[in-house]
């Protein structure tokens, strides 16, 4: 099983995130995505992540969002992570603007992987130190180090 | 009976199978939203971590049988102070009233004070057979209570 700091990518970190609603601030994570060649069907993603967000709440609550999608359109399992200083609305049950947005996209295949992900991801973001951290950083590569420390 | 909300109670080490699929079973026709919650113990650090994980990982487990029924599903991690059946059970009730559930589910083995629990809400409560746990979740379950 992968670490979180194994399949985070990168060059998959925006540190000021533009957009200001919920689809923007995804759509604009996924465009990494995208770009990287993790997602393989663009139309389908979207479908499938619109559709979780559409029953879900993937505001966790405490500033932080794990928007997610398991389907086909994916190649591999990846995350890219995004941070909103004004924050984004992401229906959180704490009612609070999500600053730290993690996109995690997964094979459809990889149920387990995908699960102990999401699982690993909400167990280190539920430490104060881990998530002021990620308010705080400066440069990609601290977020990478950020989260190896913490997990 | 229609139930809008729908309160699903599972301890980090419950087998989930049975109770998920009864609660989204349940759900699905009443197109009702479903609370998924977990609690765990705030101070005991060592264990913490690992229970933390078994927990996200029950709800997202929870959470990914919602979505494919395509049943409305949100998780919820609650942590005490200090792990006792009065406790928790309080927590279940305070949580009940703020989320306005019409309905609380939970296993049979789940650690509620019926009693505490029936004197401190008016809604239906549904308790429902757990699946066989095994030993190491047993004892591992015994070090985070204080019963």
């Amino acid at each position: 099983m992968h670490k979180i700091s194994e399949i985070i990518l990168s060059d998959g970190v925006v540190l000021d995130v533009l957009g200001t609603e919920k689809i923007a601030a995804i759509k604009e994570l996924a465009q990494i995505l995208i770009n990287k060649n993790v997602v393989i069907n663009p139309d389908e993603f979207f479908k499938a992540i619109l559709r979780r967000e559409n029953l879900e709440s993937t505001g966790i609550g405490q500033g932080v969002a794990i928007p997610h999608a398991r389907t086909s359109a994916v190649k591999n399992i990846a995350i890219v992570f995004g941070r909103s200083k004004a924050g984004v609305d992401f229906s959180s049950l704490d009612g609070q603007p999500s600053h730290l947005i993690f996109l995690i996209a997964a094979p459809e295949d990889k149920k387990t992987e995908y699960i102990m992900t999401l699982a690993r991801l909400s167990k280190l973001l539920r430490k104060n130190d881990a998530r002021n951290k990620l308010m705080n950083i400066q440069s990609p590569q601290e977020v990478i180090e950020t989260i190896t420390q913490y997990e | 009976m229609k139930f809008e909300k729908i309160l699903l109670y599972v301890e980090p080490k419950t087998a989930i199978d049975t109770i998920s699929r009864f609660t989204i079973n349940l759900a699905r026709p009443n197109k009702a939203r479903v609370f998924a919650l977990s609690i765990i113990l705030h101070p005991l650090q060592k264990i913490k971590t690992r229970i933390d994980e078994q927990a996200w990982k029950r709800l997202y487990e929870i959470e990914e049988d919602a979505f494919e029924a395509g049943v409305k599903i949100s998780l919820l991690l609650e942590e005490l102070d200090k792990m006792s059946r009065d406790n928790l059970t309080q927590k279940l009730i305070d949580l009940s009233r703020s989320y306005r559930v019409d309905l609380i589910i939970f296993a049979s083995n789940a650690k509620i004070n019926i009693n505490k629990l029936n004197s401190g809400i008016t809604i239906p409560i549904f308790i429902v057979p757990p699946q066989s746990t095994n030993k190491s979740d047993i004892k591992n379950d015994s070090i985070q209570w204080e019963v």
